[in-house]
């Protein structure tokens, strides 16, 4: 063979490896394995790193045309410039199956991302192992696991489920730190209909089972919700903007855009007089962020929290914030890991944290105790304590015992804690605490009722404000709510540089 | 913009305002416009909606700039049923059996946590059952309306 020969037949397996398979896309209408890639990424940046992979090359008949595709695109481009490394599964062959070499182009840009300090994105459809292979598939499996666990925290790992992610392929992502599933396409699930039919005869659909609604909005599993492929990987986009590429950088500083407000008094108006009123707390966020933008995780799951990203002054911020219009914007089971995960998220990638409290208190009930809420409550408390990162929080309104407490109150670290005039700082609500409190004097008086209402007014003048808890030094200012983000802003410049050393461990021991 | 209200009769009635046709001039042209009087409850009611409004404005407004997320699903979609989403006492039903609801009406108010919690639908439809009364209290997961 001449050298141009060899070229041709170099250009002939390219031509081989790159190939896709039309008919599946004319099928399903979706964009192809590589197209995914192209277009989460700026464009011409992707290079491909492992294209001839192939567990096919015992039936080469030297002719490149014989040999299969692995059924996975593995390499590295750059997000706004910034650098990633992805894999893209292709369904188109062999059903995205994961056997021994599959994993292995996986692994093998997990470990570049690790060494070189890049996020990992993981654009998932697969239809589990690959049963022909035997126990390769699953070694495989394992051997991606075991990077993700050991990449959690180091580098932001992000899975796009982009279609059916059946049995083992489920567990990828769930290691992973924001799954993002696309409506009335994706779906999770360890076990399909047809197994759960046949174990225990329930009758179910794919999407009520583990379609993108079932997991944003009941199980949690996943973290965003699009409505189709190409929003999802803008949103994808998006949420990479705000990371920093590794947890020894801090987020990126953009430009600041100051938050769309048309009257400088706006933000007075939001919360109502009266404590028994609800509102949306994502109004004051908005007049408090650049842009008035948030990125909202776990939008659909446990509303009667937020949890979000935002900029404040171009830097990346995590906020978390009571919602009073859902569920009075209680603390729940549910509530609890939402905010639990977020902090700790936070905390890996050096974001600091705003918490915004009008917290009413831990919802009670049988549900609630029966299904473990002082296990699941105390992750709030874990991670809030366990968090090095600059911790400010404003308290708006209720701020009532231990949901207070909870809510990155001033003895969990935090660094400071402002109030707006509007605050109700107490260890109960002015009821309890007086019926409490003067028992004796209400239950011997003849007008139980009067004595009450006169002792929860005095108990709500006496101490129900900000002021008392300021003196304490639980508040280290009350505020004009109009000051909200220049304090912020010049708070988070103050604490820029924080350092906070923890006694050397393995790690936490945080309850699961 | 100059605007004169002129009453039918030429002057302002003595037992109030219930039903009266005015003639409304705009820039010079006439109109003769039906005034209705409502109850003072319905105008509460009616400010409250234009708050609700004005709510969703802004946030319409400030996720238009954002089209690749999906609508606010404001509740969760339980088919033809609006469950309580916590255990509380009715304080206040705002429809009745019936009545054609639009997505993101007020329905209830749920009180619970010494907070007074709008319920509101998440879908439209005439409704066909409302299985609590006034006062009610509600365990989580009780049934508050059935849609046909």
């Amino acid at each position: 063979m001449n050298i141009h020969e060899y070229l041709q037949e170099l250009e002939g397996y390219k031509n081989q490896f790159k190939k896709e398979n039309q008919d599946y896309k004319d099928k399903t209408g979706s964009l192809s394995a590589r197209e995914r890639i192209n277009y989460l990424l700026d464009s011409d940046s992707f290079m491909e790193i492992g294209a001839f992979v192939s567990s096919d090359w015992e039936n080469y008949r030297g002719e490149p045309e014989n040999i299969g595709r692995e059924g996975v695109i593995t390499g590295t481009g750059k997000i706004g410039g910034r650098s990633v490394y992805v894999f893209s599964q292709d369904f188109s062959v062999r059903g995205g199956s994961l056997g021994e070499l599959h994993a292995l182009k996986i692994c093998n840009i997990m470990d570049l991302a690790l060494k070189t300090g890049a996020p990992i994105i993981g654009l998932n459809e697969s239809g589990g192992a690959r049963i022909q292979e035997g126990i390769y598939g699953l070694i495989g499996y394992g051997n991606i696991l075991n990077r993700n666990t050991i990449a959690s925290g180091v580098v932001p790992q992000i899975s796009v489920v982009m279609g059916a992610c059946a049995g083992g392929a489920v567990y990828s992502p769930a290691l992973t730190d924001f799954v993002f599933m696309i409506a009335e396409k994706s779906r999770m699930f360890i076990t399909g209909p047809q197994v759960v039919k046949c174990v225990t005869g329930e009758e179910v659909s794919h999407q009520e089972l583990g379609g993108a609604i079932t997991h944003n909005q009941l199980s949690g599993v996943a973290h965003f919700l699009a409505p189709n492929e190409t929003a999802c990987l803008d949103m994808v986009r998006e949420l990479y903007s705000y990371l920093p590429l590794n947890n020894r950088e801090k987020p990126p500083v953009i430009t600041p855009v100051i938050p769309v407000v048309g009257d400088l008094d706006e933000i007075l108006k939001i919360i109502p007089m009266q404590p028994q009123k609800q509102y949306d707390v994502r109004r004051v966020l908005k007049l408090i962020v650049d842009d008035s933008e948030l990125l909202e995780i776990h939008r659909y799951f446990a509303p009667n929290v937020i949890t979000c990203l935002a900029r404040l002054n171009g830097a990346t911020v995590g906020m978390v914030a009571n919602q009073p219009c859902h569920l009075a914007g209680c603390l729940d089971i549910q509530a609890s890991d939402k905010i639990a995960r977020f902090v700790r998220f936070c905390d890996c990638f050096n974001i600091p944290l705003l918490t915004f409290v009008d917290v009413p208190g831990f919802l009670p009930g049988t549900s609630q105790e029966h299904g473990g809420i002082i296990r699941h409550g105390a992750k709030i408390l874990y991670a809030y304590a366990e968090a090095t990162v600059p911790k400010i929080t404003v308290v708006l309104r209720k701020a009532y015992g231990g949901g207070y407490m909870a809510m990155s109150g001033r003895s969990l670290g935090v660094d400071i804690v402002y109030a707006w005039p509007t605050a109700e700082i107490a260890v109960m609500g002015p009821e309890a605490a007086a019926s409490i409190i003067y028992r004796d004097e209400i239950n011997n008086s003849g007008s139980p009722d009067m004595i009450l209402s006169d002792k929860t007014k005095e108990y709500r003048e006496r101490f129900v404000n900000p002021y008392w808890a300021c003196a304490r030094g639980l508040v280290d200012e009350v505020i004009d709510p109009r000051e909200t983000r220049t304090k912020l802003i010049k708070s988070l410049e103050v604490l820029s540089g924080k350092q906070e050393l923890r006694p050397a461990k393995k790690h936490g021991n945080i309850p699961l | 913009m100059l605007l004169e209200i002129l009453f039918s009769d030429g002057k302002i009635p003595a037992g109030g305002l219930e039903m009266k046709i005015f003639q409304v001039s705009i820039n010079g042209k006439t109109y003769r416009v039906t005034v209705e009087e409502i109850a003072e409850e319905a105008v509460t009611k009616e400010k409250t909606e234009i708050n609700s409004v004005e709510t969703i404005a802004v946030d319409e407004i400030i996720n238009s700039n954002k089209a690749c997320f999906v609508d606010d699903i404001w509740v969760i979609d339980s088919g033809n049923i609006i469950k309580a989403p916590m255990a509380g006492i009715v304080v206040d039903l705002l429809i009745n059996t019936g009545a054609e609801v639009e997505k993101g009406d007020l329905i209830a108010v749920l009180e619970a946590m010494k907070m007074e919690n709008e319920l509101r639908s998440h879908r439209s439809g005439k409704v066909k059952e409302i299985p609590v009364i006034h006062g009610q209290f509600v365990n989580q997961g009780d049934i508050i309306i059935v849609f046909e």
